[in-house]
């Protein structure tokens, strides 16, 4: 048996499969990606399918968590102010009462009261980003509206009793708005209804009644502090997620990195080998073209 | 007994044998290169001794013809390997496209918005920002751009998978084409290797047929019979015929519900194709099979994953406190929904946020719909994991189509370098067949040179003359 004479175009086909091979190694270290098609390492893809899908919830959650603690900050905000202007109201009524009793005008302290009172109104009517915080599940519409009328006047809440609540990929919740009539009209810690009170009984000169209700109102700003307490509790426990989160993409991009990411020591190696023969094989088909045949040693 | 003239005649016969030879070297060197050349190999026979009295005596060498090195075994296992390697090659090709379309599931960055996979987090993490503030307008069109883009990558990866095999049924159309050409050229070589040379090699017309024949090899699967005066038939492996008795059949096609199906007469001879290999064969089976199957699952993504968001979205209210509607728009089944899937929805106060009665700032079912993308609502799993489930079985597809491909390959390979080796030309042996020839050539025409010397010494009696 002959060998087979077309060996030549054999070592041609080998060298094509090299520069394939070639090509390959030089898009994993173009990309850093060891991996070109689906099929190079079907299990890795598939994995890495449900890395990505991971990694963008956390990336989504944390972009929420940071919008729900601005939100928080503005609630806690509102919340100190409204704290601040109970206890000024507070003093101001003592002074007004005992003013009266020695024959002051009490209606310049019954102007400053109701400026503090309005000024609550508008705390509890806060708005973030066009939403009234303290509307519940209302939030297109100011939550408090006052009817000056009356006396004492009335504040009526037109939101409801739903808070909203932030929840995380794991199904953690965290409650990240509070409704208004829990804080500012509970039954037992009436903010508004108090205040009315206390500026009706000043107006009417009631001081025994002043005094009673500015007492109450010293309960009351501890109840809001309270309130505000928990606010901050869970803003703290949103920061504790988006922590936990975060490290979690951490690890997940660590994983994704070792998943699909080439060893660059590894794949300039096998690069370099893959030259070498390519470069050997060519001085190899160079050779055997200057060879010929026996027919360049035939004698014209 | 023997004369001078016997010796002249043996000479002579050598001569003529040397020549034919020499001839038979020039063609096999002529035709070193060409496609489908089988190389020639010379035949000598002593030839039959006269009987005279005194004892039989030989009358040198005749020279019988030249024979083609064939093994027609040899070519048919080859023939058969071409069929079975171009059916898997042409599968691995037209998978490797196919599978380019989830190429962007290998893709590390988490922020490209390319892909089912990216789409589908992206609409999940547009509901979890809306969980903050349900009312704003701007989070809500973000929800509906979300949706939008992932109807329109469900809608592109489906119009890819569709146009792959529109392209593949215009491939096998053109490759029935071809293989008529070539079923008609083997019919006509067929009867006239019939007539020519019924009880011997035919050379050249069975290099040609030999030629056809891997060429149809490449393009559809055949079995091939040898019949009586070296002729062959050719028919699918169903026993369809497509060759026979010097009449070749003409095959056609129609398109039946998207695929190319290849006809004879009015017989659907597709399956019979597709077992039988060839390119026709696996471009067949990833049009009738691996897109129909890539298409299923992306269907089924699409269908059970909208009809999950429509039903959550139902369940709420929306901006203006009215009862959610569909987000998506679907059709009856699961059957092209890939294709259809479409945001229903232009306004995006309809996105159903709030609870059932709920005010406009209530996130409760945004956060049901955010939900959805850890549920394990398609066919038992989430649609993340359904969705790496099913690239992972088309990666693994390839991988194994590639694989197969290869062995295919280096075994065919194997057979034709023994094939090469038995009926292709060597210089090299051409050359010390070459050099043989003109010794022996040499050597007999010197014979003949003294035989004319030793007549001419005969005719003058012993007396030395210069021939002339």
């Amino acid at each position: 048996m002959q060998i087979n004479s077309s060996f030549l175009s054999g070592l041609t086909t080998t060298l094509n499969s090299l520069t394939t091979t070639e090509q390959d190694l030089t898009n994993e270290l173009s990309s850093g990606v060891r991996i070109n098609a689906v099929s190079d390492d079907p299990v890795a893809v598939g994995e890495n399918v449900g890395l990505s899908t991971q990694l963008q919830q956390d990336a989504s959650y944390q972009a929420a968590a940071t919008t729900a603690n601005s939100l928080l900050q503005v609630t806690d905000s509102a919340l100190g102010s409204v704290v601040s202007q109970l206890t000024q109201a507070v003093s101001l009524a003592t002074q007004g009462i005992t003013g009266t009793e020695n024959g002051g005008d009490i209606s310049s302290v019954v102007t400053e009261i109701s400026g503090l009172r309005d000024e609550v109104l508008s705390l509890a009517n806060s708005t973030f980003q066009g939403t009234y915080i303290f509307a519940g599940s209302k939030g297109n519409t100011p939550p408090f509206t006052i009817n000056n009328s009356t006396d004492p006047a009335t504040v009526t809440y037109h939101g409801d009793s739903l808070g909203s609540t932030l929840q995380g990929p794991d199904g953690s919740k965290i409650q990240i708005t509070y409704p208004g009539n829990q804080i500012f009209l509970n039954s037992s810690s009436n903010v508004l209804g108090t205040l009315n009170q206390l500026i009706s009984d000043l107006k009417n000169g009631n001081t025994a009644g002043a005094t009673q209700v500015a007492g109450t109102l010293s309960g009351i700003i501890a109840y809001v502090g309270q309130q505000r307490t928990t606010e901050s509790d869970a803003t703290n426990q949103l920061t504790d997620e988006q922590n936990t989160f975060q490290e979690q993409s951490t690890q997940l991009t660590v994983q994704q990195t070792a998943l699909m990411q080439a060893d660059t020591a590894q794949v300039a190696t096998s690069l370099s080998s893959v030259e070498t023969q390519q470069s050997g094989l060519e001085d190899a088909i160079a050779a055997l073209e200057k060879q010929g045949s026996l027919f360049n040693l035939l004698a014209p | 007994m023997a004369t001078l003239n016997t010796a002249w005649n043996i000479s002579l016969s050598a001569l003529k044998a040397d020549q034919s030879a020499l001839s038979t070297i020039a063609n096999n060197t002529a035709n070193a290169t060409t496609p489908g050349y089988t190389e020639e190999g010379v035949v000598w026979q002593q030839a039959d001794p006269l009987e005279l009295p005194g004892g039989p005596v030989s009358d040198g060498v005749v020279d019988t013809g030249a024979v083609s090195q064939r093994d027609r075994v040899l070519n048919r296992a080859i023939d058969q390997q071409t069929q079975t390697q171009a059916a898997t090659q042409a599968r691995y090709g037209a998978l490797e496209d196919l599978e380019s379309i989830y190429s962007s599931a290998a893709g590390v960055s988490s922020t490209s918005t390319a892909g089912i996979g990216n789409a589908m987090s992206g609409f999940f993490g547009s509901l979890q920002q809306l969980e903050t503030l349900p009312s704003n307008p701007s989070l809500r069109e973000a929800v509906l751009a979300a949706a939008n883009n992932l109807a329109q990558n469900f809608n592109a990866a489906s119009s890819n998978l569709t146009q792959q095999q529109q392209t593949i049924n215009g491939d096998v159309q053109d490759i029935v084409t071809q293989a008529n050409g070539l079923l008609q050229s083997l019919a006509v070589l067929d009867a006239k290797i019939q007539s020519v040379a019924p009880n011997t090699d035919a050379g050249v017309l069975e290099d040609q047929r030999q030629q056809d024949l891997a060429s149809l090899s490449q393009l559809i699967g055949t079995q091939q019979t040898t019949t009586e005066r070296n002729g062959i038939t050719l028919s699918t492996v169903a026993g369809n015929p497509l060759v026979e008795g010097g009449v070749a059949a003409t095959l056609g096609t129609a398109d039946i519900g998207g695929v190319t199906h290849i006809f004879l007469g009015t017989t659907d001879i597709t399956s019979a194709v597709m077992a039988g290999g060839g390119q026709a064969g696996g471009l067949l089976q990833v049009a009738s099979s691996d897109i129909p199957s890539a298409l299923a699952s992306l269907d089924t993504l699409a269908y059970q994953f909208g009809s999950e968001v429509n039903a959550q979205n139902q369940a709420g209210s929306d901006l203006n406190g009215n009862a959610g509607t569909a987000l998506f728009t679907l059709p009856s089944s699961a059957a092209g929904s890939s294709a259809t899937i479409a945001v229903a929805m232009t306004d995006p106060s309809l996105i159903a946020a709030a609870a059932s009665g709920a005010g406009p700032s209530d996130g409760t079912n945004a956060i049901a719909m955010a939900a959805l993308a850890s549920a394990a609502t398609i066919n038992g799993a989430t649609p993340s994991n359904y969705l790496a489930a099913a690239v992972s079985s088309i990666g693994s597809t390839v991988a194994e189509v590639g694989a197969t491909n290869t062995a295919q390959q280096a075994s065919l390979t194997q057979l034709t370098n023994q094939q090469t080796a038995l009926s292709g030309v060597s210089l090299d042996t051409e050359a010390t067949s070459l050099a043989n020839m003109e010794q022996a050539y040499e050597a007999a025409s010197k014979v003949f040179t003294i035989l004319d010397a030793i007549v001419a010494d005969a005719i003058n009696l012993g007396t030395s003359t210069t021939a002339t």
